[in-house]
């Protein structure tokens, strides 16, 4: 990838190092952060006598390993995945407003997941009816919205649709859940959290999620055909729409198990491709690499403020929204948005 | 006349099996077909024309051409091989298509739309390295727009973008190239930049095919032409007339094509034949029905 990167003017050789080391450092700084303070020295020293095999029971090395690190850890996979999906959903209908939320997948894994949680399916069998929903969702969202008199605004309009659908189903499960146990079970898993993370639950989910993220990543040079007619496409060699399937399938497989993982997070598969995209345009080469660095980090931070910030924890989702929607429209005022 | 001399001597006469064939197409959207029984020939580093009004169904035969929509009847031929049977990515090394307008105006930088033009070549998985940059600017640089390198496509003006996304398809270098209207709505300098690049192609044995509402440039332009003539259907009535560009561009043909009284005046420029054709009137409905 550095081959490439490297040789063309549009990205830095400093953004390319800083955009790595982001995450890392954030990782660092947030384990550092909680009720119980620990300095980022003693983070390190945590890890390097783990690595080293002479780790000692202490308070600070359980609440970094055992609670934060898993934490941190999912919150880092869910930004990663979740931003490049919203990239792929972006290029994919050709529309600055397409995510996993305009598109009707976000409700349709929700609907899976809360119907696996109903039902009693344990992880893998909430994950697989996630993705099975979203990808129906997704599927209806498209044979809705790409009829002949199909633009720009239809595919979000009959997102919409298919996700107040799907919503109202998860209001017919919520309804149907037994009010003692069930039914805040599902509450609060759509809220979005990453308050009972498990190394076990993070495992399940980076299966999918890697499945989905490297083959987007291994097509980051023809995702740029996405957003092209079909004519075009075709001219340049590549049948569209198997591309179109694929690229659906990866990025839907990441969005469910994202959301299996850990609710209906919201907002930032939205935000970060398009913080992206203002700068740093839209060659998926760049782009794709640059959605994964930023979401990851910017996931970390905004999760380690919801425990953080306050006694009790704020649900992500509501934060992620709280800090974004002014940042976003701060950048889109400033940058003047972004065309795909 | 001095026109078809000239064509003669750009055509290379080793190879002459015709690079697209078409037999008996019959396409049609309603019940009443676009075009009936159409069969024409392209030849290597021919230029053909297609003229006819607007909803004629220029573009749905180059859809067809590129096998987007299936001919009800009839069978176009690539390199001798029906079009059915070619995958995408072993067609379109062969032929290359600019519609008429982009899909999304991207903001793609110049380079990189010109080198989206080479991914059905590349590994699924690879990206365009330094071979095909260098290949992609030789082209942009053959067509005077490689100081357009790293500007944004939807920034560029009309003539820029068309001429960018003529590189685009001729890239790969393709044996025929079909183009979709690619000089209208530009100024006569680009109009004649987008012409000289098709000229251009011939003369190194690129066949090409062009959508065009300018019966000038078809006539000085291409070969052969084919120019719609279904404005009013009737039994018995050819829906299409396919022929040399001497025989094609008549008053009269013009009249039952496009419905509109023309004068046509020929004059020799700089050795070569050109025909003006000068619209006067609407053609009266009974004139043009007889």
């Amino acid at each position: 990838m550095s081959k490439t990167t490297q040789k063309r003017a549009h990205i830095h050789i400093g953004w390319i190092i800083g955009l790595s080391l982001f995450p890392v450092a954030v990782v660092f700084v947030c384990l550092a952060i909680g009720r119980l303070p620990i300095s980022p020295k003693d983070v390190f020293l945590v890890f390097r006598d783990f690595f080293a095999g002479t780790l000692e029971k202490t308070t600070a090395s359980a609440t970094v390993l055992n609670i934060r690190l898993p934490r941190l850890l999912t919150a880092l996979v869910v930004g990663a995945g979740l931003s490049a999906a919203g990239c792929a959903f972006q290029s994919l209908f050709a529309n600055p407003l397409a995510t996993p939320d305009t598109v009707g997948v976000a409700s349709g894994a929700s609907f899976g997941a809360a119907l696996g949680i109903l039902l009693g399916l344990g992880t893998i069998g909430t994950q697989g009816m996630s993705f099975v929903m979203g990808i129906v969702a997704v599927a209806l969202t498209w044979l809705a919205g790409s009829g002949r008199h199909k633009n720009l605004n239809s595919i979000v309009l009959s997102g919409i649709m298919i996700g107040s659908l799907f919503s109202a189903l998860v209001s017919l499960v919520k309804f149907t859940a037994d009010s003692e146990s069930e039914l805040p079970a599902i509450t609060y898993f759509l809220m979005g959290s990453f308050a009972s993370p498990s190394y076990q639950k993070l495992l399940i989910g980076l299966i999918p999620i890697t499945i989905g993220v490297v083959t987007l990543m291994l097509l980051r040079w023809r995702l740029n055909l996405l957003p092209m007619s079909e004519e075009e496409a075709r001219s340049a060699g590549v049948n569209l729409k198997t591309l179109r399937i694929v690229t659906l399938v990866a990025a839907t497989l990441v969005t469910s198990s994202c959301i299996a993982l850990c609710g209906q997070v919201g907002w930032i598969e939205l935000l970060v491709p398009h913080m992206c995209r203002m700068k740093f345009k839209n060659d998926h080469r760049i782009l794709l690499p640059v959605c994964l660095s930023v979401g990851a980090g910017f996931m970390s931070i905004v999760d380690t403020a919801a425990r953080s910030m306050t006694a009790a924890e704020i649900p992500v989702s509501v934060l992620t929204a709280i800090v974004g929607a002014p940042f976003f429209i701060y950048l889109m005022r400033k940058k003047g948005g972004w065309q795909l | 006349m001095t026109k078809e001399k000239t064509v003669k001597e750009f055509r290379p006469a080793a190879k002459r099996d015709p690079v697209l064939t078409a037999k008996d197409l019959t396409f049609g959207f309603g019940s009443t077909p676009l075009f009936e029984d159409l069969s024409f020939e392209v030849l290597p580093g021919e230029v053909l024309a297609i003229l006819g009004p607007n909803g004629a169904g220029k573009t749905t035969l180059l859809k067809c051409l590129i096998g987007t929509l299936k001919p009800r009847q009839g069978e176009v031929r690539i390199g001798g091989k029906p079009l059915t049977e070619y995958r995408v990515r072993d067609l379109f090394p062969k032929i290359a298509y600019v519609p008429q307008k982009p899909g999304m105006t991207l903001s793609y930088t110049a380079l990189e739309t010109v080198l989206l033009g080479l991914t059905g070549s590349l590994g699924i998985f690879s990206s365009p390295g330094k071979q095909e940059i260098g290949k992609a600017e030789q082209t942009m640089e053959e067509l005077g727009i490689l100081g357009l390198r790293d500007r944004p496509v939807n920034e560029l003006s009309g003539g820029e973008l068309q001429l960018t996304r003529i590189a685009a398809a001729i890239v790969k270098d393709p044996e025929l190239l079909i183009l979709d209207e690619p000089e209208s709505g530009l100024d006569f300098k680009n109009q004649l930049l987008v012409l000289d690049t098709i000229s251009g192609l011939k003369t190194r044995g690129v066949s090409c095919i062009f959508n065009t509402h300018y019966p000038e440039h078809a006539y000085r332009r291409a070969d052969r032409g084919i120019l719609f003539t279904n404005r009013e259907r009737k039994a018995g009535v050819p829906s299409t007339l396919y022929g040399t560009m001497e025989t094609l561009i008549t008053e009269e043909n013009i009249k039952k094509s496009l419905g509109v009284e023309v004068v046509i005046r020929n004059e020799l420029v700089e050795n070569t034949a050109v025909k003006s054709v000068i619209p006067i009137k609407i053609a009266l409905e009974e004139e043009t029905n007889q």
